[in-house]
């Protein structure tokens, strides 16, 4: 039935995918590059 | 009427309400200290990445009064309510974010959409249009969607209103586009999480996919009982995508095109999965009024919220309205903060008759902030009944500016066609609802106001579809009359 996986898709988006989104956000500020002090 | 149901909140529950909101205000403080000049205060010094773009995108442009109506009309109309009433909307945002955001990028030193118009028309249709982004941007729904919710929460409308309000304020203004973003990432977060934990909770609770069968046969039609005329009026809400004064805000604060492109693809998945499960949630909802799981009085406004309550256990309960609070605040701080620059930066700044210094900018719109949240509140307390006003607001944005911004863009106009199609549009919309208010008839059953003679009916819904013509027709004269620029 087209509903029931509509429906799933949309908790696996909204759950495991909102949250690797919110993982991807944390690495992307993990991953800049330190200002440096010395010039 | 609105049935309050005990929100049975344990103290768990209050204790992640509690965290949520100092999170909040810590992430206001945090961000505070990195603004410099305007432009870090407004637009996060134009360096925003794809990830925290699909967060801040997905998360303020669902209002909590938005994620209500969606419920309400699943609850009442059906699935109408994802196929007519949201589908438009990923392909406008497809389309713009193919052909509109290279555009945008190209508009050196740009910041606002009143700068665009300001860059090909002159002061006259900047102002105008930046008047029209202020009257769109006032938080007034989502302010609203927040009261009704706290109302079917049974929590003190007034204090939790003032208390959401404040700390959006605090943060907004302190911190101004770095905190709406580090705070709208979490916000998306509760928002997504809250809503995919509680959907198959729901589901499991009125018996699983065998009970929708119990609906009425329209409520599982991909057009329900929907008029043509009423899709299309659907249709063309959509198109203030093209003129959404908050894509555009996150369009000049991104790093580059590419970004925003990127955050925007992402984001029609997730919006599209939102809307699905809002969508499923009202259907629910009334199966389960139907059961008799929720009171016969169950409005449709409210079935998304109680069915979570009815379905969620203690903790989960709290996570759910952190998430409810998350949605409303998330479109609260960042539409205040534009509707303040509405005011400072393309009003004030330019009629100034000296040049306003960035410390004095970013002051000017930190009390702005303050007082659009302050006002927007007062209109939310004082008025019961205000959740039309998002389609009037629209249809004043759309009305002025569509046609003179996507001639900028695309064109080559005159400059005495910016102002004649903002003023001609306004005009067409102010006489159509003179009209419809004159010669038509309150339709209570549907909450609108309606023309009939001999079969043919002009709804107050179809305002846009009699205002852009005369846009559009404000726009040729302009062009066909005005000077070479």
């Amino acid at each position: 039935m087209i509903y029931e996986a509509a429906t799933w898709a949309a908790v696996l988006v909204l759950g495991p995918g909102a949250l690797a989104v919110f993982g991807w956000f944390l690495w992307s500020l993990a991953g800049r590059p330190r200002r440096s002090r010395r010039r | 009427m609105m049935v309050p149901m005990v929100s049975g909140l344990a103290a768990a529950d209050w204790a992640i309400l509690a965290a949520y909101l100092g999170l909040m205000l810590w992430i206001g403080r945090v961000a505070a200290a990195r603004i410099g000049r305007f432009r870090d205060y407004f637009l996060a010094g134009g360096a925003l990445t794809t990830p925290l773009l699909v967060c801040s995108l997905v998360s303020t442009y669902y209002e909590l009064d938005v994620t209500l109506a969606t419920s309400e009309r699943a609850f009442y109309d059906g699935l109408v309510a994802w196929t007519w009433e949201s589908r438009p909307y990923y392909v406008a945002i497809l389309a713009a974010a193919l052909l509109l955001t290279p555009r945008l990028k190209r508009e050196r030193a740009a910041m606002t959409l009143p700068d665009i118009l300001d860059r090909h028309y002159g002061l006259g249709a900047r102002v105008a249009g930046a008047t029209a982004c202020f009257v769109y941007s006032l938080p007034i729904t989502a302010l609203a969607g927040l009261t009704t919710m706290l109302t079917v929460l049974g929590m003190p409308p007034a204090a939790g209103l003032l208390l959401a309000t404040l700390v959006c304020a605090v943060y907004t203004a302190g911190g101004g586009m770095w905190a709406d973003m580090m705070t709208d990432t979490v916000q998306f977060v509760l928002m997504s999480v809250s809503l995919a934990v509680a959907l198959p909770l729901a589901l499991d609770r009125v018996g699983g996919f065998g009970a929708l069968a119990a609906l009425p046969a329209g409520h599982l039609t991909s057009t329900g009982d929907a008029s043509p005329w009423l899709r299309l009026s659907w249709v063309c809400a959509a198109l203030t995508i093209f003129v959404e004064p908050f894509f555009y805000q996150r369009i000049f604060a991104a790093k580059d095109a590419r970004d925003v492109r990127k955050a925007m693809l992402v984001g029609i998945v997730l919006w599209a999965a939102y809307d699905w499960a809002v969508t499923m949630m009202g259907l629910l909802a009334r199966v389960a009024v139907d059961q008799g799981l929720l009171p016969g009085a169950t409005e449709g406004r409210e079935s998304l919220v109680a069915l979570s309550l009815l379905a969620l256990p203690v903790g989960l309960k709290g996570l759910f309205v952190a998430g409810v609070l998350a949605a409303a605040m998330s479109s609260v701080d960042s539409y205040s903060l534009l509707a303040s620059g509405n005011l400072t930066y393309d009003i004030l700044r330019p009629l100034w008759p000296r040049p306003l210094l960035d410390r004095v900018l970013i002051r000017l719109t930190r009390i702005g902030v303050v007082a659009v949240l302050a006002a927007g509140a007062a209109v939310a307390l004082l008025f019961e009944r205000i959740s039309d006003a998002w389609m009037f607001m629209a249809s004043v944005l759309v009305a002025s500016v569509l046609v003179p911004v996507l001639g900028a863009l695309f064109l080559r106009p005159r400059r005495a066609a910016g102002l004649a199609a903002c003023l001609l549009g306004l005009a067409g919309l102010a006489a159509f609802y003179a009209w419809i208010y004159a010669r038509g008839a309150p339709d209570p059953a549907e909450g609108s106001w309606v023309w009939r003679s001999g079969g043919v009916e002009v709804w107050r819904e179809y305002a846009v579809l009699f205002a852009l013509p005369c846009s559009a027709l404000g726009y040729a004269a302009g062009n066909l009359l005005g000077r070479k620029s």
